[in-house]
Parts: C-alpha cells; sequence; structure tokens
C-alpha cells in the first residue's frame, strides 16, 4: 500500500490517532522521560484535514478546513520555539508556533475521548491557509511544483537539542523531488541517497534470514517482509529500527521510505526522515548531531500514529 | 506354545464364553429383516446411542427415526439386521445414551437408565446422564463416570441390576477424589475406561490432562494415580489384551498431525509402567464433528485391531511370542470399508473377520458429519501384510513414492486431507510393493521416516532409493496444495533392500533436503533444489555436493534426467528478478552491524521464464536456451501490476529432452506446444478435437509399455494434483466443505463428474479417448484403456492417474478392485 494513498483513505474515514511522540511526556514525569527520550518533539508532514470547528473565536467558515493533528496522548504544549521543514525544488526551515485547542471525539462503539488539536501558523506558501474542500490532505500526491511540509519540531523541554537556524537547508533527496527515485524491475532492493560525493549514501532494507543454503527466495509463501532498515554512508554501516511492511507483491517506492535526506543541523553531515510503516505513522527524524558515539545519526524525534475508528459524522 | 501364547488362547476363549452367554430378548421384530449390507447402504440414520456388541457373532446399532427408538439387531452369521422398537425410551434433543451389554442384558445409560434383561423384562430408572462414559463390568454392573461426555464432572457411579430395580451408587464426591497436580483425577472430557483383569477400571487420557491416568476401584470408587501414559490422547482406544496389559492409541483431540497421533502404548497392571509397541504408519484420527474416538477390537488369536477412524483401513497387529512386547513389529493395513466409519465400533465376529459399527461419515456433500447406519465386515487376509485385487493403501495418497521396474511397482509415503468439520492432514509411512501380473499388494517395512510425500526410483533390480518431501513453507507442500497444519516432514533419503527386506539408516543432508530426486546411475544420485542447482549424492559414502557448472536459477523448475546423463531444466519456472540484504542471522540482535556479512536473496514479483537450460555432469558443461514461443513470455511480472498475459500451467520434460507446456493464453484459451530436443524450436501441438481444455488439463508423459524405451503423451482432465481432491470416503469433490449437523437429513448423492485422458498418436497428430472415469476411480481403479491404445489380445491397464507418472501396463482383462 503506498502511502499517499493510505494517507487519503484514513483521512476520509476520519480516523482517530493514539499518539506516542517521544520526547514528551505529561509533566509529573518530565524528568524521567528527558534522561531517555528525544532531544525533538517531531510531527511529520502531510498533515490530517481537521473536521472540526475554527479556533475558537474565529466565526468564519473557511477556517473549519485547516489541516493540522488531532491526537490523543500526552499534552504537547503549544507556542513558540517551533520550526517547519518546507521543501517545493529546495528546502527551508522557516520559524512557526502551535496553536493547541481541546476536543473529543466519540469512538465507534460510543467511547468519547479526549483529543488535542494541533494547528501550526504561519506556516509558508500558504500551507496554513485554509484547502479547498475537495481536499483530504495537504499534499497527497508528489506535485513537484507546490510547497510541500516535511515536519515540524521543537527542542524537548528540557533537552539539550541542536540550534538550527531559519533558511535554506541542504537537502540530497526528499519524497516530492522529481529526481525521487523508485526501484528498478532488477536488482538489489535499496534506496539511493545521491550524496554528490564519491560515493552514494544508501538506504537498505533488510530481511530476516532465510535458511542457509536455500539459494532462492527469502520466502515464497506471500509472507515477504522488511524486518529492518540500514544506513550505509562513508563507510560505515548502522542498523535503524523495525520497519512495517508485508507483501510479496514488491515493494514501496524509495519515497514511500525515505521522505527526506539532507542537512539539518547544520554539521555538514547526513540527516533523514524516514518511514517506517505504510499502514500506520510512524515516521522518525534521525539527525547526525544527535549521533552516539561510532554512529552515522541518532533518533531525535519520531511519531507514532495509530488510528483508531470513530463513528461516522 | 509359550505361556504367552497360551495365556492369549484362554483369555480368548473366556471372553467367548462371556459373551455368548449374553442372549438378550429384545422383542419382536418391527419388521422384517434386512440384509446387512442393505442397512449399511443407507446414506444417513440419526441415533441415539453408539453400537455396542451383544454377542460373539452380533452387533446392536441404535436409531432414533423421530420419537421412535429403534435397535438393529445385527446378526453377522446369518448377515440379517433385524429392527425391535424400544417404546417408552425417553428421546430429547442433542442428548444421547450410552450402551453397555453385561450379565445382566443391555443397559441403556442416559437421561434414563433402561436395562433389558436377558429374558426381555425391562427396567427403568430415572437419570441424568448423557452419553456418559460407562464401562461394563464383570459382575453385570455398570460404571458411569460422570453425566455426560463432554464436561468434566464429580460423579463416579455404579449401576447394579437388583432383582426388582435398578440401584444407583454413589462412589464419589468432589472432595474425595485424589488429585495429581493439582489436577482432578475425576471424569473429563473425553476420558477413556477400561476395566482390568483384578476388576479395577483404568482411565487414561481426556483434556484436564491428556496423559493422566488413573485405576478406580468401582466397588469402593477408590481412586489411586497410575503411571502417566507416554503420549496425549483424547478419547483413546484402550483394549485390554489376554494377559491383562491394555492398549493405548489414538490422538490429542484435534491434533491429528501430532507424533503422539501415530503411537501405541500398554500398560502393564502389574508393573504400573508403559511400553511402546511399534508406531502406526498412519495417525490413528478420529477428530471428526460428531465422533468421539477411535476403537480397538481383539481377534480371538490375540491380534489386535484399530480402526473407526478418518481412514477406511483398519490396522492390525498380530501377536509375536518371541518379540519383547509379544507382537510384530509392524502394523498391518487390512482391508478397506465399503463406507467411512469415524470412531465407528470394532467388534472380532470370526477369527480373521472385524466388523466396524456405526460411526460417522462425510457425506457426498463434503458435510461433516453424518450417521453411517449399519456396520461393514473386513477380513484380516491369510497371509500377513498382503492384499489382493490391487487393494493398495499407499497408491491412492498425494504425492506417493511410487516407482515401477517391470511387474513391480514401489509404494511410500504420500499425504491425505479431509474436512471433518475441520481440516485433517495425514501423512503415511507405509511401504508396499504391488505385483502387476498378480495385483497382489505386499506390505514392506515402513519408511523410517515420516514425511508427507516423497519420490521413488529403482537403483538396481534389489535396491529402491526414497528421497521425502517437504512443504514450501509452513502450509502447503505446493502452489495447489491446501493450506493445512502440517506433520512434521522429513526430506531425508533411505534406500530399501529388497533382498533384506530392510531398510538403510535415514540420511538428513542440509542441502538435499527440499531438492527432488531426478536421478540416478552407478554409485551417484541426483537431486535439484527448489531454485533448479542440482547436486550428487555418493550413495557409498553418504556425502553430498553441489554439482557446480548449472547456470542460473529455476524456481518450481521441471527437471529430469535423461538417460545418457544430462540434466534438463526447463518451463514453467519463475524466478525472482530482485533481491534483498538478508539479516545475518548472528546479527540479528547486534547494535553494530559494521561487520555483519552481506547475502542477498531473492525478493518480490516472480517472473515466468522459458528458460531451456541442459546440464551435463560428467563434463560440467552447461548450456541455456532462451526460445520463446509466446511473445511477451519471458519478461512478464506475476504482480498486479503488470498482469500475466500470459501463465505455463504445466511443464513435462520426456525421455528425448522435449519439453511439452500446457499455456493458459491471455485470452484465456490453452495451448499446448513442445520444443525440439535442443529446445531450440517450439511446435505447437493440436489439442483434443472439440475439447478447449480448462485449468485441470494436464500433459502426462508414461513410458510405453510395449516399448519401455518410448513415452506416451496423455492429456488428463481433473485437478487430481489438489490435496482437496481426494477424502477417506471415496467421494471426490472441490465444494465448498460444510459444517452439518446430524440432525440435517442429507440430500440423495449427486453422481460423480467423469474426467477424460486422451493419447496422443505420434503418427498420426490426433488425440484418442482412452478413458473416462471419476476422480476416484482415476485415482486409485485398476482402468483399461480403450483402443486403439489396447486391443482384444492386448489390454492397456492404468492406475494410478493422480500420479506424476501414472503406472500403465499390458494387462488381461480389466479388474475393479
Amino acid at each position: 500500500m503506498h502511502l499517499r494513498s493510505h494517507i487519503a483513505r484514513a483521512s476520509a474515514f476520519a480516523l482517530f490517532g493514539l499518539m506516542g511522540i517521544s520526547g514528551l511526556a505529561a509533566p509529573s514525569q518530565t524528568d524521567a522521560m528527558l534522561d531517555d527520550g528525544e532531544p525533538l518533539v517531531f510531527f511529520p508532514g502531510p498533515l490530517m484535514r481537521l473536521g472540526s470547528t475554527a479556533v475558537p473565536g474565529d466565526s468564519r467558515p473557511d477556517q473549519q478546513a485547516r489541516f493540522g493533528w488531532e491526537v490523543g496522548g500526552p499534552p504537547i504544549p503549544g507556542g513558540d520555539g517551533w520550526w517547519a521543514l518546507v521543501c517545493e525544488q529546495r528546502c527551508a526551515l522557516y520559524r512557526t508556533r502551535l496553536t493547541v485547542r481541546a476536543g473529543q471525539l466519540r469512538l465507534r462503539g460510543g467511547q468519547e475521548v479526549a483529543t488535542q488539536i494541533l494547528q501550526w501558523s504561519p506556516l509558508p506558501r500558504g500551507l496554513d491557509q485554509p484547502a479547498q474542500p475537495s481536499s483530504d490532505h495537504l499534499a497527497i500526491s508528489p506535485t513537484h511544483e507546490k510547497p510541500i511540509l516535511l515536519g515540524l519540531f521543537r527542542a524537548a523541554p528540557g533537552a539539550h537539542a541542536p540550534t538550527f537556524k531559519p533558511g535554506p537547508v541542504p537537502t540530497l533527496a526528499h519524497w516530492n523531488s522529481p529526481e525521487a527515485e523508485g526501484f528498478a524491475v532488477t536488482g538489489q532492493i535499496r534506496i539511493r541517497i545521491p550524496s554528490g560525493k564519491a560515493q552514494d549514501a544508501w538506504l537498505v532494507p533488510q530481511t530476516k534470514s532465510p535458511p542457509a543454503d536455500s539459494g532462492g527466495p527469502a520466502y515464497i509463501d506471500g509472507s515477504d517482509s522488511i524486518d529492518a532498515l540500514e544506513l550505509r554512508a562513508s563507510g560505515k554501516r548502522q542498523r535503524l529500527s523495525g520497519f512495517a511492511f508485508d507483501s510479496s507483491k514488491g515493494f514501496p517506492n524509495g519515497d514511500e521510505i525515505l521522505l527526506w535526506a539532507g542537512d539539518l543541523d547544520g554539521d555538514g553531515k547526513l540527516d533523514l526522515i524516514v518511514n517506517h510503516s505504510l499502514l500506520d505513522v510512524d515516521v522518525a527524524l534521525y539527525l547526525s548531531s544527535a549521533a552516539p558515539p561510532g554512529k552515522l545519526v541518532g533518533l531525535a524525534g519520531s511519531m507514532r500514529y495509530r488510528r483508531a475508528e470513530v463513528t461516522e459524522p | 506354545m509359550t505361556l504367552f501364547a497360551r495365556g492369549l488362547a484362554a483369555a480368548a476363549m473366556a471372553m467367548s464364553a462371556f459373551v455368548q452367554a449374553q442372549t438378550i430378548e429384545l422383542g419382536p421384530p418391527a419388521d422384517t429383516p434386512l440384509p446387512i449390507d442393505s442397512l449399511s447402504q443407507l446414506p444417513y440414520r440419526r441415533t441415539f446411542a453408539a453400537p455396542v456388541a451383544s454377542g460373539p457373532a452380533e452387533t446392536l446399532t441404535f436409531e432414533r427415526d423421530g420419537s421412535q427408538a429403534r435397535v438393529w439387531r445385527l446378526d453377522w452369521r446369518h448377515n440379517l439386521a433385524s429392527p425391535v422398537v424400544l417404546n417408552g425410551l425417553v428421546l430429547q434433543e442433542e442428548v444421547r445414551y450410552s450402551a453397555a451389554v453385561t450379565s445382566a442384558g443391555l443397559w441403556l445409560v442416559g437421561p434414563q437408565i433402561v436395562l433389558i434383561r436377558p429374558s426381555g423384562e425391562r427396567m427403568v430408572a430415572p437419570f441424568d446422564g448423557n452419553e456418559p462414559t460407562v464401562v461394563a463390568l464383570k459382575n453385570g454392573d455398570v460404571f458411569v463416570l460422570g453425566r455426560n461426555m463432554h464436561n468434566a464432572s464429580d460423579s463416579l457411579r455404579r449401576l447394579i441390576a437388583l432383582p426388582d430395580r435398578i440401584e444407583i451408587k454413589n462412589l464419589a464426591s468432589p472432595t474425595d477424589a485424589p488429585t495429581r497436580d493439582g489436577k482432578s483425577a475425576r471424569a473429563r472430557y473425553g476420558v477413556a475406561a477400561t476395566q482390568l483383569v483384578d476388576g479395577t477400571v483404568l482411565l487414561a487420557g481426556g483434556s484436564a490432562d491428556e496423559t493422566y491416568a488413573s485405576v478406580v476401584d468401582p466397588m469402593s470408587g477408590a481412586v489411586r494415580p497410575a503411571a502417566a501414559m507416554p503420549h496425549r490422547r483424547t478419547w483413546a482406544a484402550l483394549l485390554r489384551l489376554p494377559d491383562g496389559r491394555v492398549l493405548a492409541a489414538g490422538n490429542e483431540h484435534l491434533r491429528c498431525y501430532d507424533e503422539g497421533a501415530r503411537t501405541v502404548d500398554i500398560y502393564d497392571p502389574k508393573q504400573n509402567a508403559w511400553t511402546a509397541l511399534p508406531s502406526l504408519p498412519f495417525p490413528l484420527c478420529a477428530d471428526a464433528y460428531g465422533a468421539t474416538g477411535p476403537s480397538a477390537a481383539l481377534m480371538p488369536d490375540g491380534t489386535a485391531v484399530l480402526g473407526g477412524h478418518l481412514e477406511r483401513h483398519i490396522l492390525a497387529l498380530r501377536p509375536d511370542a518371541s518379540s519383547p512386547t509379544g507382537y510384530a513389529t509392524r502394523w498391518e493395513i487390512a482391508d478397506r470399508l465399503a463406507r467411512q466409519r469415524i470412531s465407528g465400533v470394532l467388534q472380532a465376529i470370526s477369527n480373521t473377520e472385524v466388523v466396524v459399527a456405526g460411526g460417522v461419515h462425510v457425506d457426498s456433500s463434503d458435510r461433516c458429519c453424518s450417521g453411517t447406519p449399519g456396520a461393514d465386515r473386513v477380513m484380516l487376509p491369510r497371509a500377513a501384510g498382503t492384499q489382493d485385487n490391487f487393494g493398495s493403501f499407499g497408491l491412492p495418497l498425494q504425492d506417493a513414492a511410487v516407482a515401477r521396474r517391470g511387474r513391480w511397482v514401489f509404494v511410500a509415503s504420500g499425504r491425505i486431507f479431509s474436512s471433518t468439520g475441520f481440516g485433517q492432514m495425514r501423512y503415511s509411512s507405509l511401504a508396499e510393493m504391488i505385483d502387476l501380473s498378480t495385483g497382489t499388494v505386499k506390505q514392506l517395512p515402513p519408511l523410517p521416516f515420516v514425511s508427507g510425500g516423497a519420490q521413488a526410483l529403482w537403483l538396481d533390480d534389489e535396491r529402491v532409493l526414497v528421497k521425502g518431501m517437504v512443504p514450501v513453507n509452513r502450509t502447503k507442500f505446493t502452489w495447489h496444495s491446501l493450506d493445512a497444519d502440517l506433520a512434521p516432514s522429513s526430506g531425508a533419503t533411505a534406500i530399501y533392500d529388497l533382498r533384506k527386506q530392510r531398510w538403510s539408516t535415514p540420511l538428513a543432508i542440509d542441502v538435499l533436503n527440499d531438492t527432488q530426486l531426478i536421478g540416478a546411475s552407478g554409485d551417484d544420485a541426483w537431486f535439484a533444489n527448489p531454485s533448479g542447482h542440482p547436486y550428487r549424492l555418493s550413495l557409498s559414502d553418504g556425502k553430498a555436493e553441489s554439482a557446480n557448472g548449472a547456470t542460473t536459477r529455476h524456481i518450481n523448475q521441471a527437471v529430469r534426467r535423461l538417460a545418457d546423463g544430462r540434466i534438463v531444466f526447463s518451463g514453467g519456472t519463475q524466478l525472482r528478478l530482485q533481491t534483498i540484504s538478508a539479516i545475518d542471522d548472528a546479527c540479528m540482535d547486534q547494535d553494530d552491524v559494521q561487520d555483519c556479512p552481506e547475502r542477498l536473496v531473492g525478493w518480490g514479483p516472480e517472473q515466468q521464464t522459458s528458460r531451456y537450460e541442459t546440464y551435463t555432469p560428467q563434463s560440467g558443461l552447461a548450456r541455456v536456451v532462451w526460445s520463446l514461443s509466446v511473445p511477451g513470455l519471458e519478461s512478464t511480472l506475476v504482480d498486479e501490476k503488470h498482469p500475466t498475459p500470459d501463465e505455463v500451467r504445466y511443464t513435462a520434460i520426456d525421455h528425448q529432452g522435449r519439453v511439452i507446456r500446457l499455456v493458459a493464453t491471455a485470452d484465456a484459451k490453452f495451448m499446448l506446444e513442445r520444443s525440439s530436443p535442443d529446445g531450440q524450436s517450439w511446435k505447437e501441438l493440436p489439442l483434443p478435437p472439440g475439447h478447449t481444455c480448462d485449468k485441470s488439463c494436464k500433459p502426462l508423459l508414461i513410458s510405453d509399455p510395449r516399448q519401455p524405451s518410448q513415452e506416451l503423451l496423455f492429456l488428463r482432465e481433473g485437478n487430481l494434483e489438489n490435496d482437496w481432491s481426494i477424502d477417506t470416503d471415496g467421494v471426490t469433490s472441490i465444494n465448498k466443505r460444510k459444517r452439518a449437523t446430524r440432525t440435517e437429513p442429507v440430500k440423495p448423492a449427486e453422481p460423480p463428474s467423469v474426467f477424460r485422458v486422451w493419447w496422443f498418436d505420434e503418427v498420426s497428430s490426433h488425440w484418442y479417448p482412452v478413458l473416462q472415469a471419476s476422480l476416484d476411480d482415476l485415482r486409485r481403479k485398476v482402468l483399461a484403456l480403450a483402443p486403439p491404445l489396447s486391443s482384444p489380445i492386448s489390454v492397456v491397464q492404468s492406475l494410478g492417474w493422480h500420479l506424476q507418472e501414472p503406472v500403465i501396463w499390458i494387462g488381461s482383462n480389466p479388474r475393479q478392485p
């Protein structure tokens, strides 16, 4: 299943997310979370179309079609300090602000749960403006022309996060770029990250090892699975976290896994935004400045968003 | 006569005298007696109790027709079934009785207790049972465990026939029943029971603790734990042997595929210990909707007989005084019931005859299960382990290893699947030798490993090499077999020595595990793995080596080793075009992967190829020919993004190295074509006149019995390769399996569809219809091929049209086993 079509379908069914965001926790847990947590609070784009009411006090009907995230989970502090990574042909960082409103959703079965409605503004190029009524999502397919929102992040409370600067961000690849490549019909499945150097970097999907000496396919019963992603760059190898994908019908395009590659933290080394699941939202931001000793990158921020069914509006 | 043999004879005589004493007057016949066979051929009967033996040659079956209870007395001496109506019996929906015969008469224990004394006097007492487990005691009483068969109960009761009434004596309560490891020793679901020589009762198995055994004194209710059974059993078949030991067989509930289902153990009450008897050649499984467990009987000569399971055959183990166990070293398959009788009740009625009464069966609509009326009589063969008239158990099975050499056909392994409300896959380890000249089938020592399928090849006049087949994954053997729970299967090899009448020690070599056997010469046997890579096995030292020189990878390819030593791979193969990095096992949980070895494995969509490849092991030379008759077939991806315009359905390679393929074309038509011997060119063959073929068509190559160096080309209809096309009642159907209750009426059986076989005359390039039969007959019967293959003086017989190479030979007149 392709990410973009999946998101469109999810929005159409008004699903509710049960969210896990590393780097954030309830106030009483803050200290403990920060010890082992990620330095950034991170939300991936594209955002979901929010079907709830407008910002309090704003009676304009077109405000009802703004985009953002509606999530459960621990309280998310609103306010300044947020950064938006936006790409057209080139990518840039913009300062932005988060507004958090209380929401409520009725799950299928009648249970009502409290939610947080998150909206960021300002965003460049009208990304925070009301969407067209027919649009379920901010961007659901590569346009190669329109701007896209790659992610929103800020330093986690008390964390030692990198310093970011507004303006252009060196970018090697992003999923909306014309150069974003899929896979050839033949050959090894791997995602090339054009580094412009003598050796490209690679994101290499991996499967669990088939029986020794089979000499044949990993699995021929339709249960092919990708179990990990390995980053290979500068002569080093590093396994990233798990990957949720199960199909015997080929492999998702590379631009559905590697959402963005470039230098976000300004240290001249590779940073990544990687989509780890084609079923739910599971997007991770890896920064070179967060890398443990000897590693290429470290997990700087991530969002997992598991959809739950709600009653039809 | 040994002490053991004397014991057998004495005990058999004692048992005979005990049963002969019971002549129970049930009442006047309600109707004219029928031949037992006529009753048994009726499609379906509802029953209110399982059958019971009421005399040395008499069986009672219990039928319910609406509110009327009818007992059929089956008189085996005269082959007559006489109905007697039992008036006044309480009959309720979903409530049944347990029947027992003691010196006091016929007991029916259910919602009431009915005792019919031998004189015909009837006594009735209220009761709370629903087919509880009962044991007929030697003193005339009946021991009752719990209230019903399906729920754990807290009561042990004894029914006593007093002159004027029935006394129900409560023997145990929840508080006084002993326990082991906190588990109840009381009656439980699926417990089996039988009375021991000393009058106590052995309880064995059941769902609370399937290995638990205990001994109960039915007089006092005192319970003491016995040695645990070595294997888990529910509804075990228990058989008290003449020397006082008890045989136990049967599987754990719903686990026909477990190894335990093939095991048989003996309990010795004197030693309070279990020992093993030889394992069965296939699982003794009676799991079916509406069934309980298998059954056992003792022949007068001490032969133990098992049956009442999914298979229609019975199994026999003859006594052998020279054996430490007192029994022979292997079980025999004997005869075949006319109908499936799952949980049917076994009874020996003469020195060589066994009847199986009642039970349930999968009906002709594939519904499970309906009550099977009457009973079937089967004979133990006079010569141990020998069947006449082509009565092979193994040959009709799926993927049985079958190899012919002259008049001899060797058979081993194979699997059978059927649905009895839930799917049941069983494996056979039976080995047989069929003499085509006489139709005699002789059982051989069983294959020394269990496999769901195998291949066989004669190495010379005295040795047969067998290679086990392993499933391609956890649920199937091939792409057209059914998803089902599979028993552990072995890809080992073993050699049977006809002169020594024994198997070699199985050889399990990792690289050969998933290979197929493709030929042998001298000391070498040749195999090909699923990717088409050949291996050579030295038969003298048991070492296997990769045959370097074979070229590109094939998957599910057709492969054949020709007489000149060349190995030909071709057709219908599938190949993955992508590779993916495989995580090395040692690096699975490792954080530092810097030095982990890199290995690429196949991935993603599979591509059909039309590669024709030959490999000559002697020279190490390999040659690949890409020659395509169907445009675009080579580069077609089999996935939803690239729908397949053409699909190779079957590929076979003839003795000249020519490839015959059946291709399903994009416009839903079928095309048959054959390559030149070098694979350079293809020629389309006609299809039989007026026949357009379908997915079930299959080209088959069979050695010409008139000229063994030549081959005949046939085209066969029917999905005989599907696991679900075979079941134990001989019903072949691809209908959806439905679960039905025993209360549902059964529709009349529809006549089976017939399928055709054509032979291709190379001289005239014309197809001749030579056979027409049902799927079941194509699988198991000897069928004569029509002219022009046969003539009045030379009839070509055939057997096993489900096999990769059916067996055909020059015979006499057609014989129908």
